[in-house]
C-alpha cells in the first residue's frame, strides 16, 4: 500500500492535493462514460426555457455546488447549447481542485468561472443551482440546512444529481470502480457513496419541508418505466410559477419525472 | 486465415488496452486526438508482443523435424483459441455500434451491462482461450486417442 508523505506530523498538502486531482480526473472518466454532461444539459434545457418563458432576467446564472475539477460546468461550456444568456459558474471549498478547474478551462478557452466560495454567499447569486454527487454527504439536519439555503429570491430552480439508492448499487459501484479507477481514494469513495445514497422518498420529504417555496420531484429513478433502477437520479426543484412551462418543455422526458408538488 | 485472425484480435485488443491506459488521465473535455493517439500507441505496442510470439514460433518451427505437421497443430490450437476470443470480440464490437445511438440511457446501459463486466472478466477470457487446449476433457480425449 502506498503511503501519503507527511510533514511535521501532518499529511503533506501537496501530496493530498495531487491525490484529489488524480481521483477527480478518474471520476471524470466515469462521468464521461455515463454521459453525465449530456444528462445534465437535457434536464437543464426545459428548466431554462421555462424560466425564459416566465420572464426571468438575463443572465441566467447556473452555479455548480462542490464542483471538484468542474467537469459538468466545463462540459456545458464546451458544448455551448444552453444559450448566450446563460452564465456558468462553479464553486468548491478545495483550492487545489478549483485551481485545476481554472487551468483546464483556460486551456480549452471555455466561457465559465470558478471560485473557492460558498455557493450561497456569492456576490452574483445563482438562478439555478446544480450539483453532482454531493447530497449523500449530508444527512438529516445538515441536508435540511443545505436545502434551506436554496430559498433566496434570485433562485428559481435546482437540480441535484446523486447516486440512486438500490440493492444493486453498492455491488455495481464496486464493479465499476474496481475496473475503471486506479487511485485507491477514488475506488473507496465511489463504493461508499453508493452505500450512503439517500432514498428518493427521503430526499423528497426533506426538500419539501426544508424548501417549501419550491415544488420538487425526483427525475430518472427507473429506466424506461422498467423495474431497472438507474445509477443516478436527480432531485429537481422549481418555483411553482414555472411549473406548467417546465412540464410542457419536458417532452418525452416527462415519463421519467415523478410527481411534482 | 487463423494466424491473420489471431493477429487482428491481438491488434484490436492492444488498441483498446491503449485506450484504457489513457482513460482517466486527461481531464480536458475535448479528447478525440488524445484517445486516437492512445489507440494507435496501444496497437503499435501490441505488435511488439505479436513479434515476440512470432519469433518464438519461428524458432520452434525451425528446430522441428516436421515443421509442417507442427504448424498444423499450432493452427488447430489457434482455431480453438478463436472459439473463445471471437464471440467476446463480437459482443464488444456489437456493443460499440449500439453506443453510436444518440441516447444517454442506451449508451449508459452498454457500459453497465457489457463494457464494465466484460472489462472485469477480460483476463479470465484471455486465460480461458489459452488453456482451452489443455482442458481436462480435451487432455482425456487425446489420451484415449493415443491408447
Amino acid at each position: 500500500m502506498r503511503q501519503i508523505p507527511e510533514r511535521d506530523g501532518a499529511l503533506d498538502h501537496a501530496a493530498v492535493d495531487k491525490i484529489l486531482i488524480t481521483a477527480h480526473c478518474e471520476m471524470q472518466r466515469m462521468s464521461e462514460e455515463f454521459q453525465h454532461g449530456r444528462r445534465v444539459a437535457e434536464l437543464l434545457e426545459p428548466i431554462l426555457n421555462a424560466l425564459r418563458h416566465g420572464g426571468v432576467q438575463s443572465p441566467i446564472r447556473i452555479v455548480d455546488i462542490g464542483c471538484g475539477t468542474g467537469f459538468v460546468i466545463r462540459w456545458l461550456a464546451a458544448n455551448g447549447s444552453l444559450g448566450d444568456d446563460v452564465e456558468l459558474m462553479a464553486v468548491d471549498f478545495n483550492v487545489a481542485l478549483v485551481n485545476e478547474a481554472q487551468r483546464l478551462a483556460a486551456i480549452e478557452n471555455l466561457r465559465c468561472k470558478f471560485a473557492v466560495a460558498n455557493a450561497f454567499r456569492l456576490d452574483e447569486p445563482a438562478t439555478i443551482f446544480i450539483s453532482t454527487g454531493i447530497l449523500h454527504h449530508f444527512r438529516d439536519q445538515d441536508l435540511s440546512y443545505l436545502l434551506q439555503q436554496h430559498c433566496r429570491p434570485e433562485t428559481c430552480a435546482f437540480i441535484h444529481f446523486d447516486f440512486h439508492s438500490s440493492p444493486m448499487a453498492p455491488l455495481g459501484s464496486w464493479l465499476f470502480h474496481a475496473v475503471r479507477m486506479r487511485e485507491p481514494l477514488a475506488r473507496h469513495d465511489g463504493v461508499l457513496s453508493a452505500v450512503r445514497a439517500h432514498k428518493s422518498r427521503y430526499l423528497l420529504d426533506m426538500t419539501r419541508s426544508a424548501a417549501p417555496e419550491f415544488i420538487s420531484a425526483i427525475y430518472g429513478t427507473r429506466l424506461w418505466r422498467l423495474p431497472i433502477p438507474r445509477v443516478f437520479h436527480s432531485l429537481v426543484g422549481i418555483r411553482p410559477e414555472y411549473r406548467e412551462a417546465f412540464l410542457n418543455n419536458m417532452g418525452k422526458r416527462i415519463a421519467s419525472l415523478g410527481k411534482i408538488e | 486465415m487463423i494466424v491473420f485472425l489471431l493477429w487482428l484480435l491481438a491488434t484490436v485488443d492492444s488498441a483498446f488496452i491503449g485506450y484504457r491506459e489513457a482513460a482517466g488521465r486527461n481531464a480536458l473535455i475535448e479528447k478525440k486526438t488524445y484517445y486516437r493517439g492512445a489507440l494507435i500507441r496501444g496497437a503499435l505496442c501490441g505488435q511488439l508482443a505479436v513479434l515476440i510470439v512470432g519469433v518464438i514460433t519461428a524458432i520452434v518451427l525451425a528446430g522441428s523435424d516436421n515443421a509442417r505437421e507442427l504448424f498444423g497443430k499450432l493452427e488447430l490450437i489457434g482455431a480453438r483459441m478463436l472459439l473463445v476470443y471471437i464471440p467476446y470480440a463480437l459482443i464488444i464490437l456489437f456493443t460499440l455500434s449500439i453506443r453510436a445511438l444518440p441516447s444517454v440511457d442506451i449508451r449508459s446501459i452498454t457500459s453497465t451491462v457489457i463494457f464494465g463486466p466484460f472489462t472485469l472478466i477480460r483476463p479470465l477470457v484471455v486465460l480461458l482461450g489459452a488453456v482451452w487446449e489443455f482442458s481436462p476433457r480435451r487432455a482425456l480425449s487425446r489420451w484415449r486417442s493415443l491408447c
